[in-house]
């Protein structure tokens, strides 16, 4: 604090004295505003804290104050408005300058905040690192896994597909088998369940449900069995039989070759007819030597379908007696025979018999129906289908 | 003549001391309004610094106390004039004060601030390798 001079200061002091005794006279006027104000400033909370810190500044600032309080009671107004600012601005400067060092102690504790944090960010971002890198090769891991996992039940849902469907499929090659025996007609009610029990193994199979797919062509596969167990045998008599008449047919046919025969399917077989003239002398037993081109045909024929037997049948008409006749033909069939076995025929396959006058096939009031009613059959017997 | 003498050297005297109070006066006028000049010069830089107005009842003060003193000066009314100035340094040194303490409380804040974004981030990052280490021991148990 820069002090006034010395006569400055000799003439306060003269009026120090002298207000000293006018104060004892009388007492001392009231504060002026401005001294009201610093008091009450320096009363505030911080002031302790700004006499500490800034010991200096509250040392001249208190001088100004007592100076303005004393000019003041010296009722030296101008002066101690001057001394109480100055006593102001000092203390308000050390106010503002204790703020500073607040907010500089404020910075360096942000700063050490930020300090600790970057410290601590570093530590954390480490650890966050590593763990990050292990959780990414875990979750790799697990995605491969999952994908392996996918993979693996795709496989063996197609696995359960093909089989619903192998089985499926065979369960249809059987109902096409079943179909083609003619299940139709020969076992309709286990082919409607067949086929029903088929239809639901493939709309599991569509929808998905390969297991149930597979449990139901295995019922579809027994319903379908159950129907060819009914349907084979007939089909198998049916297509036997067919074949037979094809046979039949077929040797029917062939036997124009056998030279003045007539030929027909009978229920018991093919019989080939020949008149009697053709092999024997009327009522003989001995073959013509004519009658030997005739049979070598049927041998040939014979020959040709070796899956027919044979009844060599001799008939005749009703002139004579009856034992007669029948002696005759018995002989005319025993000849017949033998000579077909002479051709090569296995006697096995052959039996014959003499019918007499028993079967007449036209009248015998007539000529021409008594020589149509003395023939020689040779029958190519059917055979049983169901055999 | 001796007498003539000593009124000559009186008078001789008086002279110099008239010519040397008159110099030493003149010195210090000077010195004052130098002095004025530079506080001038730094209300105008206080003006220049205080954008936001943060002193401004101050500053009028000093402009006020400086016109005071240059008006004292102007009237030769020295021990007035360098009242004010004491004034006006006082105030310069004040204004100075706030000025810096506005400036360092706003350094501390956001210096404050700064440290803020760090501890937020720092959490962050503290929550995600939390989270990270939690699915971590997710997966070993599970038996990766």
């Amino acid at each position: 604090m820069k002090m006034r001079n010395r006569k400055t200061i000799t003439l306060r002091l003269a009026g120090a004295t002298l207000a000293l005794a006018t104060a004892m006279a009388c007492s001392a006027p009231p504060k002026t505003q401005a001294i009201l104000d610093y008091e009450a400033m320096r009363n505030q909370e911080q002031a302790k804290t700004v006499q500490e810190r800034f010991p200096e500044l509250f040392k001249k600032s208190e001088g100004y104050y007592r100076e303005g309080l004393e000019f003041h009671n010296d009722g030296d107004e101008v002066e101690a408005l001057h001394s109480t600012r100055m006593a102001t601005i000092i203390w308000r400067t050390a106010v503002a300058k204790n703020r500073i060092r607040e907010a500089d102690s404020s910075t360096a504790a942000a700063q050490n905040r930020i300090r600790n944090a970057q410290e601590s960010i570093e530590l954390a971002t480490k650890r966050r690192d590593d763990a990050d890198v292990v959780v990414k090769r875990m979750e790799r891991l697990q995605k491969m896994q999952a994908e392996m996992a996918q993979q693996q039940a795709a496989l063996e849902t197609q696995k359960k597909a093909k089989k619903a469907t192998d089985k499926i499929n065979n369960v249809l090659v059987k109902l096409k088998e079943a179909e083609a025996m003619d299940a139709e007609r020969h076992a309709p009610g286990e082919l409607n369940k067949a086929r029903a029990s088929f239809q639901n193994a493939r709309d599991a199979l569509t929808a998905g449900k390969f297991q149930e797919a597979e449990g139901l062509a295995d019922m579809a596969m027994k319903d379908v069995v159950a129907t060819m167990t009914v349907a084979k045998p007939k089909y198998d008599v049916e297509q036997k039989t067919r074949a037979i008449e094809a046979r039949l047919k077929a040797l029917q046919d062939a036997s124009s070759s056998v030279p003045t025969a007539s030929a027909r399917i009978a229920k018991r077989g093919v019989e080939v007819s020949l008149l009697e003239q053709e092999l024997f002398k009327r009522k003989k037993v001995k073959l013509l030597s004519d009658g030997g081109p005739v049979l070598d045909q049927v041998v040939k024929l014979a020959k040709d379908f070796p899956e027919f037997k044979i009844l060599v049948e001799a008939h005749t008409d009703n002139y004579g007696r009856a034992s007669s006749n029948l002696t005759t033909t018995n002989g005319q069939a025993q000849a017949v025979m033998s000579y077909l076995i002479e051709g090569g025929l296995s006697p096995d396959r052959m039996t014959s018999i003499g019918q007499g006058e028993e079967v007449p096939i036209h009248p015998n009031n007539t000529r021409d129906g008594r020589s149509q009613n003395r023939r020689v059959n040779i029958v190519f017997l059917r055979p049983s289908a169901e055999g | 003549m001796k007498r003539t003498l000593s009124q000559l050297g009186r008078v001789t005297a008086t002279a110099i001391l008239g010519v040397g109070l008159t110099a030493g006066l003149a010195f210090g006028n000077a010195k004052v309004q130098e002095q004025l000049t530079q506080y001038t010069v730094k209300a105008q830089e206080f003006d220049a610094q205080d954008k936001d107005n943060l002193v401004v009842k101050e500053r009028g003060t000093l402009r006020a106390w400086l016109n005071e003193a240059q008006g004292h000066l102007a009237k030769d009314d020295i021990d007035e004039c360098k009242l004010a100035l004491d004034r006006v340094r006082e105030q310069s040194n004040l204004i100075s004060a706030l000025l810096t303490q506005s400036e360092r409380e706003q350094i501390a804040r956001s210096t404050h601030e700064k440290a803020d974004d760090l501890e937020q981030k720092l959490l962050k990052i503290k929550n995600e390798a939390i989270r990270l280490e939690a699915r971590k021991a997710e997966l070993e148990k599970a038996g990766f």
